[in-house]
C-alpha cells in the first residue's frame, strides 16, 4: 500500500473533483495529517482558479435568434420521426386525445395525492428484490394504466405538454405496477424532480442489498413521503448537485 | 451501474416528443455560452461556433431520441462539438482566436502586467501537447473530470494526469 507515501499531482487533482472513488477515505486521511500533501493541494486548487480566472469572461451572445434556430431544427427532425417513428408515438397520441378533454386541475406535483397514490409493494423478500433482473426492474406501465392514472389525477392538457408517470415506490425496491402506486410528474420541473428520486432509489437499492437498510421500511419510507426521505437519507435540504442533472430513465414519448 | 433498474417515467406527448425537444432547448440554453467559447478556443471562426453549436444540439436530439445513454450529455455535447469543429477546421484552417485581454478597474501599470502575463500564459497554453490543450480548455468551462474523459474520450486518471502537468507549466509562468 502507498498509505505513506504523498499523493502524486494527479491524485490531489482527482480528490479535489470528487474522483478519488474507493481511495478517497484513505487520501483525506493522508492528507489531513501530511502538511505536504496539503500545501501541494492548496497549490494545485490555486493554480487551477488563477487559470479559470484567467478566462476572458465575455459576453454571453445573443440567444434569441439562435434558439429560435434551433426550435425551427427541432420542429422538422420532429415531423420526420413522427412519419416513421414507432408505435409510441400513436400510443402516446392516444393516451393524449383522452386527456386533452378532461377536466382541469392543478397539476400533479413532486409527491403524489396521498389518497390516490398511497404507494404499493409487491410481495417479495429482499433477496427476491436484489435478485430481480434488469427487465423486472424496467416496468413500463401499459397505456391502460397510464391512462387511468391520468384520469384519476384529471390532468387536462390544453397544450402539449409532457409529464412522467413514476412509480411512488420503484419496481427495482419492490413497488406494483398499480395505479396506487404511480403518479404523473412534470418532468424535470422543479428542484425534487424524478431524477433526483431516480438518484435516490437507486442509492436505497444499494443499501438494501447489501443489508445496510430494511426492504419494508425503505418501502414505507418512500410510500409516506420521498422528499423526506431523501433529506434524512442525504442530510440535505436541497437536492445534491451531482443528483440534478441526473438521468437515467428514458423518456417515452 | 444498469441503467433500468430505478422507477420508470413515462413522457406522454401528442406532438412528437415534445419532451426531448424541451429536453433539448434547456441544454442549449445551458451550454451554448461555454460551448461557443470553446469552439472559439479551438480556433474556430463565430459564425461557424454557431453552425456547430446548432449541429451539436440537433444530433443531441437524435441522440436522444434513439434512447442512447443520457449519463453524460455535458461531456457528450462536448465531444460531438469538439469533433464537428476539428472537421470544419481541417477544411477551413484555423482563426487565432483574439481574447479581450483589458479588465476593468485596473491601474494602466495593473493593466501593462496583467496583459503581459496572459500572454505569457497564452504562450504557454499554445504550445501544450493538443490533448492537453483540450483538456485545460475543457476545465475552463466548468467541465467535470469525468465529463473532460467523456468528451476527449480519455479515462479519469489520464484526464487527472494531463490537467498536473498543464498547471505545473503555467505555474511558472504564474510565478515568472
Ligand atoms: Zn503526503
Ligand atoms: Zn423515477
Amino acid at each position: 500500500m502507498r498509505a505513506h507515501e504523498h499523493l502524486r499531482d494527479e491524485e490531489l487533482l482527482l480528490l479535489l473533483d470528487g474522483e478519488a472513488g474507493a481511495r478517497e477515505q484513505e487520501w483525506i486521511a493522508h492528507v489531513a495529517q501530511c502538511q505536504a500533501c496539503g500545501a501541494r493541494r492548496a497549490q494545485l486548487e490555486q493554480a487551477m482558479a488563477n487559470w479559470v480566472a484567467s478566462r476572458p469572461s465575455t459576453a454571453p451572445p445573443a440567444m434569441e435568434q439562435p434558439l429560435a434556430n434551433l426550435r425551427r431544427g427541432l420542429e422538422t427532425r420532429s415531423r420526420h420521426w413522427l412519419r416513421y417513428a414507432a408505435a409510441a408515438c400513436v400510443m402516446a397520441a392516444v393516451a393524449g386525445g383522452v386527456l386533452w378533454n378532461t377536466h382541469l386541475r392543478a397539476p400533479a406535483g413532486p409527491l403524489p395525492d396521498a389518497r390516490l397514490t398511497p404507494g404499493a409493494a409487491r410481495a417479495l423478500t429482499r433477496d427476491e428484490v436484489c435478485g430481480l433482473a434488469e427487465e423486472d426492474g424496467e416496468r413500463r406501465a401499459p397505456v391502460e394504466l397510464a391512462r387511468r392514472v391520468f384520469r384519476d389525477y384529471r390532468i387536462a392538457r390544453p397544450r402539449a405538454r409532457a409529464y412522467e408517470l413514476d412509480y411512488l415506490i420503484s419496481p427495482a425496491l419492490g413497488g406494483a405496477e398499480e395505479a396506487r402506486n404511480l403518479w404523473p410528474q412534470p418532468y424535470a420541473e422543479g428542484i425534487w424532480n424524478s431524477r433526483v428520486k431516480d438518484a435516490l432509489e437507486d442509492d436505497l437499492r444499494r443499501q438494501v442489498c447489501s443489508g445496510a437498510l430494511e426492504l419494508t421500511s425503505v418501502q414505507a419510507e418512500l410510500a409516506e413521503d420521498w422528499i423526506a426521505t431523501y433529506k434524512r437519507h442525504f442530510r440535505s435540504e436541497r437536492p445534491l448537485a451531482e443528483h440534478r442533472g441526473f438521468m437515467k430513465d428514458q423518456a417515452w414519448e | 451501474m444498469s441503467s433500468v433498474l430505478g422507477s420508470i417515467r413515462i413522457g406522454i406527448g401528442v406532438n412528437g416528443a415534445p419532451c426531448v425537444r424541451e429536453e433539448v432547448t434547456a441544454l442549449f440554453v445551458e451550454l451554448r455560452a461555454p460551448l461557443l467559447r470553446y469552439l472559439r478556443s479551438l480556433g474556430l471562426r463565430e459564425d461557424d461556433s454557431e453552425d456547430v453549436a446548432q449541429e451539436t444540439f440537433l444530433s443531441l436530439y437524435e441522440h436522444l431520441r434513439q434512447g442512447k445513454p443520457r449519463d453524460c450529455l455535458r461531456g457528450w455535447v462536448f465531444r460531438v462539438g469538439h469533433n464537428l469543429a476539428l472537421k470544419r477546421l481541417m477544411r477551413k484552417g484555423c482563426e487565432t482566436a483574439e481574447f479581450d485581454l483589458v479588465d476593468g478597474g485596473m491601474t494602466p501599470e495593473e493593466q501593462a502586467d496583467w496583459k503581459a502575463r496572459q500572454v505569457r500564459m497564452q504562450n504557454v497554453v499554445a504550445a501544450l501537447p493538443e490533448r492537453d490543450r483540450y483538456c485545460l480548455l475543457l476545465r475552463a468551462e466548468g467541465l467535470r473530470y469525468r465529463e473532460i474523459g467523456e468528451a476527449l474520450e480519455m479515462s479519469l486518471g489520464a484526464v487527472a494526469a494531463s490537467l498536473a502537468r498543464s498547471l505545473n507549466k503555467l505555474s511558472v509562468v504564474e510565478r515568472g
